[in-house]
């Protein structure tokens, strides 16, 4: 709508006559002797504007300033003001309140540390202000101990807990408790990095398993000894091994062409045979059931081919027997080997066992670090 | 205008409606800051003060404070404001 003035003598003709041409006013008032304020809709403008210009009127469009247009459409829609307040309203009554209590780096303490929070009364929809943060922090670290420190902040409407767990630190030692680092297989010594501790072998050495490798006591200035714990990695070459055997002599299977039959009548209940077969030394047998009658009473026929094979040994190729020995010793031995480690040597033995099977034996180096510490193997 | 007075007798006598047989102008106030007036036929006078409309039974007088004609079409005419008296002359 638009809002105009209009100035001229006898406006009520111009209010008549525009009534008979059918344009609609609005909010028709009287400012002056001489003028009136009107508001027109945008497609009557012209006509109207036409309309003054034929009886000598003066048409003045108003333009309404940002407030005065708030303001009206305030007074039209006062429902839709009356409903923005009442939003702002809540969401700053919402801002309040803790809407939300989030936990993070509690792990294993998360349930209690949400218990706690809910008996103290950190929940949701509990006013800000009624909430001390002081004494949740110090109820916090005093009701659980696994924490170490405990860090509460509002973020918004949500309260952010964020905890810290207590560290285990190295325990102290005594002389003689066992903290040294001892060999977890045999080996030879590659390589000795010690953090702490007084080593016992050097590169080249032969270790075996349980032999102490880095004891856990160093020497002061003043000659006395200290226990400390023994740390440190000492790798050596280690060593798998894998057997497996492979015969020598391969069987093969061929049929002579001898074949007998035996046939059986079977009911539920019982079977006849009507003709037994002499079964062979070796044989292959071929059964096929066929039913013959299925009336109140089933039939059932059961005819058993039987056919002569003859099972020859053949000796077959050293060269493939014992390659077919080494693939299987090396899979065995590779399972043995830790993920990841890079073998460095492999040897293979071959030997006979009654000249029928072929044993072959793989060993795999590698290199580990074989430190572990006493007690723990 | 008698012949007009003896059929508005009949209608009242029948219970037919006036406004809608005659073209009589039909005048409904709100509360006390409106009144709407339908079938009225144009604007005598416009003023805070008074207004005055055409209809089919006469001039139609509405005074009061602060009176604003809130709509006028055709049809009908909307006036607000704080009227305070209503009277229809010849």
């Amino acid at each position: 709508m638009v809002t105009a003035i209009i100035r001229g003598l006898n406006l009520e003709k111009l209010l008549r006559e525009s009534q008979r041409a059918g344009i609609r006013l609005q909010q028709i008032s009287r400012m002056e002797p001489r003028a009136i304020r009107v508001r027109i809709s945008p497609l009557d403008r012209k006509e109207m504007e036409a309309l003054c210009q034929r009886f000598g009127w003066e048409i003045c469009p108003v333009k309404e300033g940002a407030i005065e247009r708030a303001v009206r459409f305030c007074r039209v829609r006062y429902m839709l003001l009356a409903g923005g307040v009442l939003c702002l309203m809540l969401v700053a009554a919402s801002t309040q309140m803790v809407l939300g209590v989030r936990v993070t780096g509690a792990q294993e303490y998360g349930g209690q540390v949400s218990g706690y929070l809910e008996r103290a009364g950190a929940r949701t929809g509990k006013l800000k202000r009624s909430l001390s943060l002081d004494a949740l922090r110090e109820g916090l670290l005093l009701h659980l101990p696994g924490l170490s420190h405990v860090s509460l902040r509002f973020s918004g409407s949500m309260l952010e807990v964020e905890c810290h767990l207590t560290r285990e630190g190295e325990q102290v030692v005594k002389q003689g408790t066992g903290n040294h680092l001892i060999a977890s297989q045999d080996g030879i010594v590659t390589k000795v990095a010690v953090d702490s501790g007084t080593p016992l072998v050097k590169v080249g050495d032969p270790v075996y398993a349980g032999q102490m490798l880095v004891r856990g006591e160093e020497r002061d200035r003043q000659g006395g000894i200290n226990p400390v714990m023994a740390q440190g990695r000492v790798n050596a070459r280690v060593w798998v091994q894998g057997s497996a055997k492979s015969g020598l002599y391969k069987e093969r299977v061929q049929e002579t062409g001898r074949t007998s039959r035996s046939v059986a009548i079977l009911t539920p209940w019982h079977s006849l045979t009507l003709r037994q077969a002499e079964p062979f030394e070796a044989q292959h047998e071929t059964v096929i059931t066929e039913k013959v009658i299925d009336l109140f009473v089933p039939l059932w026929r059961r005819t058993v081919i039987y056919e002569e094979i003859q099972v020859k040994r053949e000796l077959r190729s050293r060269t493939d027997a014992a390659s077919e020995a080494q693939g299987a010793a090396e899979s065995l031995a590779k399972k043995q080997l830790p993920a990841g480690v890079l073998i460095l040597d492999k040897w293979v033995e071959y030997s006979m066992i009654d000249n029928e099977f072929v044993c072959a034996s793989v060993v795999l180096e590698y290199e580990q670090d074989i430190a572990v510490r006493s007690g723990k193997e | 205008m008698r012949g007009r007075e003896r059929i508005r007798k009949l209608l009242q006598a029948g219970g037919l409606p006036e406004d809608a047989l005659l073209s009589s102008a039909r005048v409904t106030m709100n509360g006390r800051t409106s009144v709407t007036i339908e079938g009225q036929r144009g604007v005598v006078e416009l003023s805070q003060s008074q207004i005055r409309l055409a209809t089919g039974n006469g001039m139609l007088c509405i005074r009061g404070c602060a009176l604003t004609l809130m709509e006028l079409t055709p049809a009908l005419a909307v006036v607000t404001g704080e009227p305070v008296a209503a009277a229809v002359y010849d």
